[in-house]
C-alpha cells in the first residue's frame, strides 16, 4: 500500500513520455459515499502508473490525474480494452477540509478520505438541565 | 426476470471469449480486430468493464502469447488463476462492500461488483508448465510461452 500526501498547490506534473506515445485519458469509474463525518471517493484505475499519479485540490476543485505512456511493443492481435491515462475533476464543497484529505493506492484502486471541516460538522450542544 | 437476463448475458460472454483462442490459430483473433471497438461508452470510462466482465487483450509473438486483463482491486487470495488441460480460467470477485459500522449514504456508485469468471481455451503450442502471471495495480499479465519446438530456430549453415 502506498500513501500519498495531497498537495494544496501541486507542482507541474511530468506529463512527458520518455518512450512510446502518450495515450490520452479516460474518466475512472468512481464510487462516492458518505459515512459519518467522512466522504470517501474510490476510483478504479487498473494498470495505473502510480509514479505519475497526482491528486490535488486547488480553488475548490479536486483533481485526479495519472497519465499513461504506452509501452514500446507490438499492439495486441486481440483487443478488448485500450490502456489510457486517468483523469477526473470534482467540485469540492467548502465543508471539506482540503488539508485533511488522505489518499491510498492499492491494486489499481485510489481511495480518498475527505473529512469534513470541524466547523461544518454537526455539533450537538449539551443542554444543562437544572 | 432480471436474473434471467443476467444469465443470458453471461452466456453470450462465454461464447464470445471461447472464440478467442478457438481452433488455436490467430484467425479468429484477427477477425475480431476488424470489428469496431464496442467496449467504450461515451465518456470512455468503463474501459471494457461493462456488466462486470473481464476485458482481456492478447498478443502473440514468436516466443509466446501474452494476456492482459483489467482486474482492479482484487486481493491476491481472491484471484484464482487455474489451468485445466488447455483451458485457462480466471475467476474472483470485484468490489466487496465497504465494511463500515456506520450507515452509508451513496452519492455515486459506478464500480461493478460481483463474481467474475472467464475461461480461455489455449492454443496447442502453449507450454503449460511454464505459464507465469504477474499482478500489479489492477493489471494482470499472464505469459504463455510456446513449446520450444514451435519456436523457429535459426541454424547457421556453413558453406565450404
Amino acid at each position: 500500500m502506498r500513501k500519498q500526501e495531497i498537495q494544496a498547490k501541486p507542482e507541474a506534473i511530468d506529463n512527458q513520455c520518455a518512450a512510446g506515445a502518450e495515450t490520452g485519458y479516460v474518466r475512472p469509474l468512481v464510487d462516492i459515499y458518505e459515512a459519518g463525518d467522512v466522504m470517501t471517493l474510490v476510483a478504479e484505475m487498473p494498470g495505473l502508473d502510480e509514479a505519475k499519479l497526482q491528486v490535488s485540490v486547488e480553488q475548490g476543485i479536486l483533481s485526479i490525474e495519472a497519465p499513461f505512456c504506452s509501452a514500446d511493443e507490438a499492439p495486441p492481435q486481440h483487443r478488448e480494452f485500450v490502456r489510457r491515462g486517468y483523469r477526473c475533476k470534482f467540485h469540492l464543497p467548502e465543508v471539506f477540509d482540503a488539508q485533511g484529505i488522505s489518499a491510498t493506492v492499492k491494486e489499481g484502486i485510489l481511495s480518498l478520505r475527505l473529512p469534513k471541516a470541524q466547523a461544518a460538522q454537526a455539533r450537538s450542544i449539551e443542554v444543562t438541565v437544572h | 426476470m432480471l436474473r434471467q437476463n443476467l444469465l443470458q448475458e453471461m452466456g453470450q460472454i462465454q461464447r464470445q471469449f471461447n472464440q478467442i483462442f478457438y481452433g488455436g490459430g490467430l484467425a479468429p483473433m484477427l477477425a475480431r480486430l476488424t470489428a469496431p471497438d464496442t467496449h467504450e461508452d461515451a465518456c470512455g470510462g468503463n474501459q471494457g468493464r461493462s456488466q462486470g466482465r473481464v476485458a482481456v487483450n492478447l498478443r502473440e509473438d514468436a516466443k509466446g502469447y501474452y494476456l492482459e486483463a483489467l482486474l482492479p482491486g482484487i486481493e491476491m487470495e481472491q484471484l484464482k488463476l487455474e489451468l485445466t488441460e488447455n483451458v485457462l480460467s480466471l475467476s474472483g470477485a470485484f468490489n466487496a462492500e465497504p465494511l463500515l459500522d456506520e450507515e452509508i449514504a451513496w452519492h455515486r456508485r459506478e464500480r461493478p461488483s460481483g463474481q467474475f469468471q472467464r475461461k480461455i481455451e489455449l492454443p496447442e503450442d502453449v507450454d503449460v508448465e511454464k505459464v507465469s502471471a504477474d499482478y500489479h495495480q489492477g493489471l494482470l499479465r499472464v505469459t504463455l510461452p510456446k513449446v520450444p519446438a514451435a519456436v523457429p530456430k535459426k541454424i547457421a549453415v556453413q558453406i565450404r
